[in-house]
């Protein structure tokens, strides 16, 4: 997975793997073989762009063939008039024909495999795009947003479509997102993203539990992971809400970094002086946003039920440390905890 | 509602039926004179309706029409096809590469519209004159696909400019060449624009007199449209003969239109990218 906000490179770097875009320095490797300077098509692999890329002229049946009819092609072929004509009759290939019909068995297009893609909703459109990626059998899958122009539901079904598609042809899948649930919940890696440069790399736990420095920590998980900046006084932490009896990995001051679902909130002494700012009731858990002491930076609490706090009154707020997070606040990089 | 929906309706049809009137009047006057005689025509009391057994006598008496005719096919479409080949590259060129001189590229073929033909003939003689391309149809088709194809780049460029570049990339990673996108994918699904931009080629080198008129010299190698003015003479305009000669100049254009405008339909991109 490549994570990250717009704009980050994580597109560029996708174009750059399929050789879409040039590589202006560095070296790219499949299985230890660089392949800069590989046109696209001789780099065996499949590309699912985030708007579809349909062949509007052709046919479901002629889109999903459209890789193995290519590998058929002799120059001669390409030509206008002659590639319409060896289109059809290469369709017209009962191997050809066999691999299209099997993908689109898979892919549940068999119905409308004669229709035109502008008669397909955006769901279908989107199963021919990953068809015609399946069809040629690649050593890799690059799949560039391919849910995002999809509704909230269709987009449900068709990340559980994928990932299903991941298990069932076991290779390797690249897939760019900005959508930290999409990342979370399909990936076994994730590569997250910032103005071109990677923050971290590891599994979708070790991202979400050990966050390398503050951008990964504020961009994963929603809502953020709060950084709560404190001051160290020997065995305590003095925070905006009041003294933590903690000690944190260096004498100078950090952020400590606590998920909001470490966070409960209550109105019986004990923890940090909080005040309510907002309250989102999403009905199976209640999202709190607060203000510690006289701070008037936002941290949240994630609660389950639904929770009766009003804004703009004042509680208590008890954090659970297991598992917290230190980070240096000049730099943002993740401090190892004193253990 | 309905009411007002059909009176709106009528209204148009009328509108519609003047606007005919109107463009198909000379079309019309054309051809009824072309079926009349001489003396009728200046008499002034000939049928506002054609003959129909005069249609026969249409074609009678117009010497070498046919050849010339023959002459003007070859160059209308020489021009027609050389315009087409060269816009099409040059307007992938200029849709899809980044390159120095792209600007200035534009702006000349832009140039070559705002010079008539008239400024240009003389100049256009003398190389011509060089190259040995006078009193030849090739060298007509040449001096034609010159003012035709920088109209045909405009009309393409800006259709190519319509295509997602996402559907090249995609045919690029589906194993299609570099240089086959363009016949595989992006000709398709500009046909409209290639046969508009076929029509006003075609129309170009069908009608064009000028050039014609100054390189030409042999009679046999003359254009239709040469051809055409021929008739009028110094002191008698037959103009039954001209009126026959000029309808039958219109309907190879005609019918080449008529094929050509089914192709003239858009939106052949829906469905390819979200939109």
């Amino acid at each position: 997975m490549l994570l990250g906000p717009s704009g980050c490179g994580k597109s560029t770097m996708l174009r750059m793997i399929a050789g879409l875009t040039d590589i202006t320095s560095g070296s790219l490797e499949f299985d230890g073989r660089q392949v800069n300077a590989l046109e696209p098509r001789d780099r065996r692999i499949a590309f699912v762009f985030q708007s579809y890329a349909l062949y509007p002229h052709m046919t479901v049946r002629a889109n999903i063939a459209f890789p193995l009819l290519m590998n058929r092609f002799r120059w001669y072929h390409h030509l206008p008039v002659a590639n319409s004509l060896m289109r059809r009759r290469f369709l017209r290939d009962p191997a050809v024909n066999a691999k299209v019909e099997e993908v689109a068995a898979m892919m549940e297009l068999t119905d409308h495999l004669d229709r035109r893609p502008r008669t397909l909703s955006g769901g279908q459109r989107q199963r021919v795009a990953v068809a015609r990626a399946l069809v040629r059998e690649p050593a890799l899958y690059l799949l560039d947003e391919p849910l995002s122009n999809l509704d909230a539901k269709l987009r449900t079904q068709m990340r559980a479509e994928i990932a299903a598609l991941y298990h069932r042809v076991r290779k390797t899948f690249v897939y760019v997102t900005h959508d930290q649930v999409e990342a979370m919940t399909m990936g076994t890696r994730i590569i997250v993203l910032n103005d071109g440069t990677i923050q971290q790399y590891g599994t979708p736990k070790e991202i979400y539990d050990r966050p390398a420095n503050t951008f990964v920590a504020r961009f994963i998980g929603s809502p953020p992971m709060n950084l709560i900046p404190c001051t160290p006084t020997g065995d305590t932490l003095t925070t905006p809400g009041g003294p933590l009896p903690l000690r944190a990995p260096t004498p100078d001051p950090v952020l400590l970094g606590v998920r909001a679902e470490k966070v409960t909130l209550s109105t019986s002494p004990g923890g940090l002086r909080a005040r309510i700012v907002v309250v989102e009731h999403l009905g199976a858990e209640t999202v709190i946003g607060f203000n510690l002491g006289d701070s008037r930076d936002l941290h949240y609490a994630r609660m389950p039920g639904d929770v009766t706090f009003t804004p703009d009154t004042t509680c208590r707020a008890d954090l659970d440390l297991n598992g917290a997070s230190w980070f240096a606040p000049e730099t943002g990089a993740r401090l190892d905890p004193l253990l | 509602m309905v009411t007002r929906s059909r009176r709106f309706g009528v209204l148009r049809a009328l509108v519609v039926l003047v606007l005919v009137a109107v463009v198909g009047f000379p079309l019309y006057w054309m051809v009824t004179t072309a079926t009349r005689r001489n003396q009728e025509i200046f008499a002034g009391d000939a049928p506002l309706v054609p003959d129909p057994a005069r249609l026969g006598e249409l074609f009678s008496g117009l010497g070498p029409m046919l050849d010339w005719l023959a002459n003007s096919a070859f160059v209308a479409f020489g021009t027609t096809l050389l315009s087409l080949l060269m816009a099409v590259l040059a307007a992938y060129a200029l849709s899809r590469y980044r390159f120095r001189g792209r600007g200035v590229f534009g702006f000349a073929l832009f140039a070559t519209q705002m010079l008539p033909e008239a400024l240009i003939v003389v100049p256009l003689y003398a190389i011509f004159l060089v190259l040995g391309l006078l009193n030849d149809l090739g060298g007509l088709v040449l001096a034609n696909t010159a003012f035709a194809m920088p109209v045909a780049v405009w009309i393409l460029k800006s259709a190519i400019d319509r295509i997602p570049v996402e559907i090249e990339e995609s045919a690029r990673v589906d194993g299609c060449p570099r240089y086959a996108v363009l016949p595989q994918v992006v000709l398709p699904l500009v046909m409209p624009s290639v046969a508009a931009a076929a029509v006003i080629s075609f129309f170009d080198g069908w009608n064009e007199f000028l050039f014609a008129n100054t390189f030409m010299v042999d009679k046999e190698k003359w254009p239709a449209s040469k051809g055409l003015a021929s008739y009028v003479g110094e002191f008698v305009t037959p103009l039954g003969t001209v009126m026959s000669a000029a309808l039958v100049f219109t309907l190879p254009a005609i019918v080449f239109f008529l094929l050509v405008q089914r192709r003239i339909v858009s939106g052949l991109t829906s469905g390819s990218v979200k939109g």
